[in-house]
C-alpha cells in the first residue's frame, strides 16, 4: 500500500507540476502573442492552437493530483449524517463508479484518437496533427483511474481495520 | 421505454449519484452517458463521451477560465488585499463599524482583479478579521461581513461564475462583465446600508478605531490606483475588441504577477502556490462543464429543457411568478450541490424557458449569479461560511448570525435586477453595441 501511495502521488504530482509550467507557458505566450500583435503587427503564427494545446494539458495533468487533494465537489450533506461503515460503503461504490466512469472516458479518446490519426487531421495553423491532445487526455484518465483505486484501497483499509 | 422515461430515470439516477457521494462532474458524464446508451444506443455513447470530453479540454475559448482564476489567484498570493484594505481603514476606520464598511471597499476593489468567492472570502479572512479583533468589533459583525464581501466577486467581474455562464450558453463574456459591475456596486453598497443600520441600532457591534492623517490616506491611494488600472485595462480591452477573453485574463494575470514582483510582494513560493491553486479550481470547474457538456446533449436528445420550457411557459403563469420559482429551485438545489455545481447543471435546462419568456440572456445570468451570491452564504451548503470559520476558528452558527442583515439586502438588490432589467443592462448595451 505504501508503495503504491508513493508512485500514485509521484506520478500525479509530476503530472501537475508539468500543469503548472504549461498554465504559465500559456499565460506568457498570450501575452507576447497580444504584444507583438499590436506592437509590430506580428502575432505568433499558430498562437491559438498552440494556447488549446497547453490548456488541454494543464486540465488533464491536474485531474489525478486534483482527485487526490479531494478538490472535486461532492454532495457530502447526505453521507455525513450516516455512520462511519455505510460511509465506507458509498465510498466504495463511487469509487468504483468513477474508474468505471474514467475507463469509458480514457478508453474512448484512445479510441476517437486513432480515428483522427488515421483522418490526418491537423490544427487548423500550427499544422500539428490533433490526435496528440486526445491520447494525451486518455492516458491521464487512466492515471486517474489509479488516483481512484488508491482511494478505493484507502476505504478498503478503513473498513478492515 | 418512452424519452421521458429515459430522461426521468437518468435524472433519479444522477441525483442518486450525488447523495451517495460521486463528484458532481463524474457524477453528469456518468449519467449523461448511460441516459444517452438506453436514449440512441452504446456505441454513440461511447462516441459522444469522447467528443465531448476532447472538445471541452481542447477549447481555445476554455482557457479562459484557468487565466482569470490565475490573475485573481496572484492577487491573493501577492497581498494585493492587504494594501487595499490598509487604504479603506484609514479612509473609513474612525467611524462606528468603518472597518467593517472599509473591509466591503476593499474587497469591492479586490474583486476587479480576482473572480474567486471563496478565495476573496480566505484572504479577508486572515487580513480583516484579525483587525476588527484588535478594536473590539462583535464577531458576528466581523465574520458576517467577510464571508459576505467574498459573494461580491461572484458578480463584479473577472467573475468565474459569469464566465462560466458565458461558456454555457454561448453569451458575451464582455457583455456580462459589464452586466455586472452596476449590479455588483449597488449590492456592495447594500453591504454598506447594511453595516451602518446595524451599528446604528447596536453601536457595541463595532466600535470606532482611531482617525488617520489625510497625509497617510493619500499615501494609501497609489495601490487602489494600480489595481483599477489593470480593471480598466483588461475589462476595458475586452470590451473594446482588443482582447479576446482568454487575452484578457492571461494580459492581467501578467499585469497583476508584475506588479506583486515590483512591490516585493510576491514571492516564489506564492507563485509556485498560485499555480497550483489555479489549477485546482479550474480542473474542477473543467470536469464539471465536461460532465454538464455530455449531460446537455442527452438532454438535448431527450428534449427535455424544451418540455420544461413549454410546460411552465403554458402553465398562464406571470412571467415573473416563473422566474421566481427558478430562483428557489437554484436557492433549493444549491443547497444540497454546491451552487456552482448546480448553476452549471440547471441553466441549460432553464435558459430556453427564459428565452421563451423574452428575458436578455444577458440579464439572466447576472440574475443567476446574485442567486448564486445569496446561495453560497445560505445554509446548509454555505461555503464561504465554512471558509471564514476554517480560518477563524468562529463556530459556524455565529457566523451565520452575522449573514442574515446582510440576506435580506440581497434579497431586495435581487427583486430591484428583477423588476427593472435596464440596471444590468444599460452598461452593455451603452457601450457594447
Amino acid at each position: 500500500m505504501s508503495y503504491y501511495k508513493k508512485f500514485i502521488f509521484g506520478i500525479s504530482s509530476g503530472l501537475y507540476w508539468m500543469a503548472r509550467f504549461a498554465l504559465f507557458a500559456m499565460m506568457m505566450l498570450t501575452c507576447c502573442d497580444v504584444f507583438l500583435r499590436y506592437a509590430f503587427n506580428r502575432p505568433i503564427v499558430g498562437g491559438y492552437d498552440l494556447v488549446a494545446l497547453l490548456g488541454s494539458v494543464v486540465i488533464s495533468f491536474s485531474i489525478p493530483k486534483t482527485t487526490l487533494n479531494r478538490g472535486h465537489v461532492i454532495m457530502e450533506s447526505f453521507t455525513e449524517k450516516l455512520s462511519a461503515k455505510a460511509r465506507n460503503r458509498f465510498a466504495l461504490i463511487t469509487r468504483f463508479l468513477g474508474i468505471l466512469a474514467f475507463v469509458i472516458i480514457g478508453w474512448n479518446l484512445l479510441i476517437y484518437g486513432n480515428i483522427l490519426r488515421r483522418s490526418g487531421e491537423v490544427f487548423p495553423t500550427l499544422r500539428l496533427p490533433i490526435f496528440y491532445p486526445a491520447y494525451a487526455i486518455g492516458l491521464c484518465c487512466f492515471i486517474e483511474c489509479l488516483a481512484l483505486f488508491y482511494g478505493l484501497l484507502l476505504t478498503l483499509k478503513e473498513e478492515t481495520t | 421505454m418512452t424519452l421521458e422515461i429515459i430522461a426521468a430515470l437518468t435524472v433519479l439516477l444522477l441525483f442518486l449519484f450525488f447523495l451517495m457521494g460521486l463528484e458532481i462532474g463524474f457524477a453528469m458524464a456518468l449519467a449523461g452517458f448511460l441516459g444517452f446508451a438506453a436514449a440512441v444506443n452504446l456505441q454513440a455513447a461511447f462516441r459522444l463521451v469522447a467528443n465531448d470530453v476532447y472538445s471541452v479540454f481542447v477549447s481555445y475559448g476554455f482557457t479562459v477560465i484557468p487565466l482569470f482564476v490565475l490573475m485573481g489567484q496572484f492577487g491573493a498570493s501577492s497581498k494585493m488585499a492587504t494594501s487595499l484594505y490598509d487604504s479603506a481603514y484609514k479612509f473609513m476606520g474612525h467611524v462606528p463599524g468603518g472597518l467593517a464598511v472599509g473591509t466591503v471597499a476593499a474587497a469591492t476593489a479586490f474583486k476587479a482583479i480576482c473572480g474567486s468567492s471563496s478565495a476573496t472570502a480566505a484572504t479577508f479572512a486572515s487580513v480583516a478579521i484579525p483587525e476588527m479583533d484588535r478594536y473590539g468589533y462583535d464577531k458576528r459583525l466581523s465574520c458576517g461581513t467577510v464571508a459576505t464581501v467574498g459573494t461580491l466577486g461572484i458578480l463584479i467581474p473577472p467573475s468565474v461564475v459569469l464566465i462560466l455562464y458565458g461558456l454555457l450558453t454561448d453569451t458575451s463574456i464582455g457583455k456580462l462583465f459589464l452586466a455586472g459591475i452596476i449590479p455588483g456596486l449597488i449590492i456592495a453598497f447594500s453591504f454598506v446600508v447594511t453595516i451602518v443600520g446595524w451599528c446604528k441600532l447596536n453601536p457595541t457591534l463595532g466600535p470606532a478605531g482611531p482617525k488617520s492623517s489625510w497625509k497617510d490616506r493619500i499615501r494609501s491611494l497609489p495601490d487602489v490606483g494600480w489595481v483599477l488600472a489593470i480593471f480598466i485595462f483588461v475589462i476595458g480591452g475586452l470590451m473594446k475588441g482588443v482582447f479576446t477573453p482568454t487575452e484578457a485574463g492571461s494580459v492581467g494575470a501578467f499585469a497583476v504577477l508584475v506588479l506583486g514582483m515590483a512591490k516585493r510582494e510576491m514571492t516564489w513560493k506564492g507563485l509556485v502556490r498560485a499555480l497550483g491553486d489555479s489549477l485546482g479550481i479550474a480542473c474542477m470547474a473543467f470536469t464539471m462543464l465536461a460532465g454538464a457538456t455530455i449531460l446537455g446533449h442527452f438532454f438535448a436528445v431527450t428534449r427535455l429543457p424544451y418540455v420544461v420550457a413549454d410546460f411552465l411557459g403554458n402553465a398562464q403563469l406571470n412571467r415573473i411568478i416563473v422566474m421566481i420559482i427558478i430562483f428557489v429551485v437554484y436557492l433549493i438545489g444549491g443547497s444540497f450541490i454546491e451552487d456552482l455545481a448546480f448553476l452549471i447543471l440547471a441553466t441549460p435546462i432553464f435558459l430556453p424557458l427564459v428565452l421563451k419568456l423574452g428575458y436578455d440572456p444577458v440579464w439572466f445570468g447576472v440574475i443567476i449569479s446574485v442567486v448564486t451570491m445569496i446561495g453560497v452564504i445560505l445554509p446548509p451548503m454555505a461555503m464561504n461560511v465554512f471558509i471564514v470559520s476554517g480560518v477563524t476558528k468562529v463556530p459556524i452558527g455565529t457566523i451565520y448570525k452575522g449573514i442574515y442583515p446582510y440576506i435580506v439586502g440581497m434579497y431586495i438588490c435581487l427583486f430591484l435586477f428583477l423588476f427593472f432589467p435596464q440596471i444590468s443592462l444599460w452598461l452593455p448595451n451603452l457601450l457594447m453595441r
